[in-house]
């Protein structure tokens, strides 16, 4: 065995816990031994350093410092990999602007859509395309409080896809204004739904 | 010593990962948010290999590696 760690092992907790501080407050140590079966498995350690305890501690221990270690790369993979996958798809969109032939999984009218697009970008507001995508009935009632120019700024952003620079052109406004239109408008939907929620509530109470 | 990920356990951590995967398809398009999502999923099973070769030190060598930073 290590002379290092045999005599790390040969004192108590409490006296490694003020000589050894710094190591104790390692995030890894930290969090390793906030579950108390880890404590008591180092605490056993500790009472008898047996080459068989020792082992189990390094065996805990590793097991621990791998998960956390695979958890640490999943998340920055996902993270990573979703900004990456971003600038392929924007790359993608700028070099091929329109795929005809190809329909996209569940809709199957992208034909549809774009050979209607530049005449209904005129008429946007009467199409009212946003609420003939919706089924949900409260949505659509949600829908209708909103003010014409805010309904036609979802339209533009959630069925077209437009961003909002597109639509700031469009309106010669500036993109920071449709943003807080759009802000708005979902602001007062999501406020739709949370009155609804608490009408509903009293109402059951009162039945 | 298995330390290893098996398969089921990587699967089991994607599913507790799905609120971080959810959050990371704010990075793109509403259009791209299915395919995005399916993408990481493939990329984290297809890195299985990868995440299995991880290596992580036991508990004396963390704390000989520790001390023996600290001394210089």
């Amino acid at each position: 065995m290590n002379p290092v760690t045999s005599h790390f092992f040969s004192h108590s907790l409490e006296f490694l816990q003020q000589q050894y501080s710094s190591f104790f407050e390692q995030p890894i140590i930290h969090v390793f031994l906030q579950n108390p079966e880890h404590m008591k498995i180092l605490t056993e350690t500790l009472d008898s350093p047996s080459s068989h305890n020792i082992c189990h501690l390094n065996e805990a221990f590793q097991i621990f410092y791998y998960r956390a270690k695979v958890y640490k790369y999943m998340c920055s993979l996902i993270y990573f990999f979703s900004v990456d996958f971003d600038k392929r798809a924007r790359k993608q969109r700028e070099r091929y602007r329109m795929v005809l032939d190809e329909a996209p999984g569940d809709t199957g009218r992208m034909i549809d859509r774009i050979g209607n697009n530049d005449v209904q970008l005129e008429k946007l507001g009467e199409t009212n395309d946003l609420s003939s995508h919706i089924t949900d009935e409260e949505m659509i009632k949600a829908l209708q409080k909103l003010t014409a120019k805010q309904k036609l700024v979802l339209t533009m952003i959630f069925s077209y896809g437009l961003s909002n620079k597109e639509i700031a052109a469009y309106f010669h406004e500036s993109p920071q204004n449709i943003s807080s239109i759009r802000k708005q408008a979902l602001k007062k939907l999501r406020k739709h739904y949370t009155d609804e929620g608490y009408n509903r509530k009293e109402k059951s109470h009162c039945g | 010593m298995d330390s290893k990920l098996s398969k089921e356990e990587l699967m089991s951590l994607i599913n507790s990962l799905n609120p971080k995967i959810k959050k990371s398809l704010k990075n793109t398009n509403y259009q791209d948010r299915n395919d995005l999502e399916q993408e990481i999923k493939l990329k984290i099973i297809e890195s299985y290999e990868k995440i299995a070769a991880i290596e992580a030190p036991n508990f004396e060598e963390f704390l000989v590696e520790f001390l023996t930073k600290q001394k210089q």
